[in-house]
């Protein structure tokens, strides 16, 4: 009975504000921070977090992967919210030991809210780029084998997409610290090295669950046959910066 | 500097009190609408009607970007114009309601909807004041390079309007919210693109609505800038009749003149 109140409580705030109705305005951030302050009542929280950055990263990845194939966008839209989640749990340990090195007084519940609510954020920000992303995929010019320009453009415009809902999610990481963090704790540099694990994790993960835009020179695959070859920093750096840049 | 508001707040359905002064309102007095949009007072109805003037609006401009190439373009530009703007707001509309909503301003999907209604209806409004200069470069040049930049900078002061508009609406603006700069960067992409995408406007594609060709927006303009050795469809040899063989009034004084 609660459960359907709260459902038409939600339905109906719909159309004054989706990211209201989910508790992911500004507003609600604040009541969010003191409510991990007390440190009350967090895993329903990270719950809800945790089903926005499905559903949203889902939506997203149907329409990343929709300019190679259908098929390709199915897998995306399963890869992408797998990708955003097994990040954030990788790196969930790792960013509550350094929360501890650095006496910030956070507690592991508290770590995993926080990061677990900028993910969310940042996945809701790429579900409402979805319809654009999906023009993107109609209106430009198809896959062609040997003609890299549509998907290197593409990928470019993804990148930029995801690059921005990234940096506006981890916004509300930096504020939360200043909020819940012990007075004396070096933020920034915390932020940093949570930034950093995010980052690092993030790429590698990227580079094993590839193909995501999905390269005309390659059959579409939910994985790459040699998925667990070689990795991201040595691809961009030996492969792109020294060898092809470098000339090298 | 925009007029002080000078219209009285709504009456309690919260529409604007006489539907035919909506357009007139986003026009004349942006701070008015501004404040209707801020008090939730801006109604679904208000919004449709700005919505069915920008659509009226842009196909008088589509009209008169027609006139360039003739035939079939007359028409369909009159369709394509309306068309891209309505199709771009909607795509960009989502982001924009979810952007608001994070960032803090207490902004819901009734108040987004007049905004874009808003911005869009003031920017028609703009390109329908250029339509007869639009008009008058289309029956009397033959350069479509020329005809791009005369259309792109055109687009550009009213679009121009319409983000500020929607700068003024939005509470802290454009200085105070970074998201709606990057925004308004999507919208300006998604727009260039759905303009190529429903490409050719200044050229007649004989009968066919659209160039099934992909390409991107960069493309398709670098493209067009330098096709310059064969001539638009428009840009045909006049045909030969028997009044083109008569003397043209006055051409004899001219060449006394000179």
């Amino acid at each position: 009975m609660e459960t359907m109140q709260a459902q038409r409580r939600f339905w109906h705030s719909l159309p004054e504000s989706l990211p209201h109705a989910i508790g992911l305005d500004r507003q609600r951030g604040e009541a969010f921070f003191e409510q991990v302050a007390s440190r009350r009542g967090l895993l329903p929280s990270i719950g809800l977090a945790a089903a926005v950055v499905i559903l949203g990263s889902a939506t997203y990845g149907f329409t990343f992967g929709l300019w190679r194939s259908s098929l390709l966008a199915a897998y995306v839209a399963i890869k992408l919210p797998a990708l955003l989640v097994i990040t954030t749990s990788l790196v969930m340990l790792l960013n509550w030991i350094v929360a501890q090195l650095t006496a910030s007084g956070l507690g592991f519940t508290q770590v995993a809210a926080l990061t677990y609510r900028a993910m969310a954020t940042a996945s809701l920000v790429l579900a409402s780029l979805a319809p654009v992303s999906a023009f993107m995929a109609v209106a430009c010019p198809p896959p062609q084998p040997n003609d890299d320009l549509a998907h290197n453009v593409l990928l470019l415009i993804h990148v930029a997409f995801v690059a921005c809902a990234g940096v506006y999610g981890n916004s509300i990481v930096l504020r939360g610290m200043r909020r819940l963090c012990r007075p004396g704790t070096p933020i920034v540099r915390l932020y940093f090295a949570w930034l950093a694990s995010n980052v690092i994790v993030g790429c590698q993960l990227a580079w094993i669950l590839r193909p995501f835009l999905g390269s005309p020179n390659y059959p579409v695959a939910f994985l790459r046959s040699d998925a667990l070859d070689g990795n991201f920093f040595e691809f961009v750096f030996i492969t792109i910066v020294w060898k092809r840049l470098l000339g090298l | 500097m925009l007029p002080e508001a000078t219209t009285d707040l709504p009456d309690a359905d919260g529409g604007v009190p006489a539907e035919e002064n909506v357009l007139a309102l986003v026009l004349k007095t942006p701070r008015a609408f501004a404040e209707r949009v801020l008090h939730d007072a801006f109604g679904w109805r208000a919004s449709l009607t700005a919505l069915a003037g920008a659509v009226a609006f842009d196909a008088l401009y589509g009209v008169a970007t027609g006139v360039f190439a003739g035939g079939h373009a007359f028409w369909m530009a009159a369709l394509k114009v309306p068309l891209i703007a309505i199709a771009s707001l909607a795509l960009c509309a989502p982001s924009l309601y979810v952007l608001l909503g994070l960032s803090g301003s207490p902004i819901g999907l009734r108040q987004v909807a007049a905004i874009l209604s808003g911005s869009a209806c003031l920017t028609s409004m703009l390109l329908v004041g250029f339509a007869p200069v639009a008009w008058l470069f289309g029956v009397s040049t033959t350069n479509v390079q020329f005809m791009i930049l005369l259309h792109i900078g055109v687009c550009g002061i009213g679009v121009a309007y319409g983000l500020r508009l929607l700068g003024t609406v939005v509470p802290r603006g454009f200085s105070g919210n970074k998201v709606l700069v990057v925004w308004s960067a999507v919208f300006l992409l998604v727009s260039a693109q759905m303009l190529t995408y429903f490409r050719p406007l200044l050229a007649d594609s004989a009968g066919r609505f659209r160039d099934d060709r992909k390409q991107f927006f960069f493309e398709h303009f670098l493209d067009s800038m330098k096709y310059s050795g064969e001539r638009a469809v428009a840009e045909r040899e006049p045909e030969q009749s028997d009044s083109a063989a008569l003397p043209v009034e006055g051409t004899d004084q001219l060449a006394a003149l000179e």
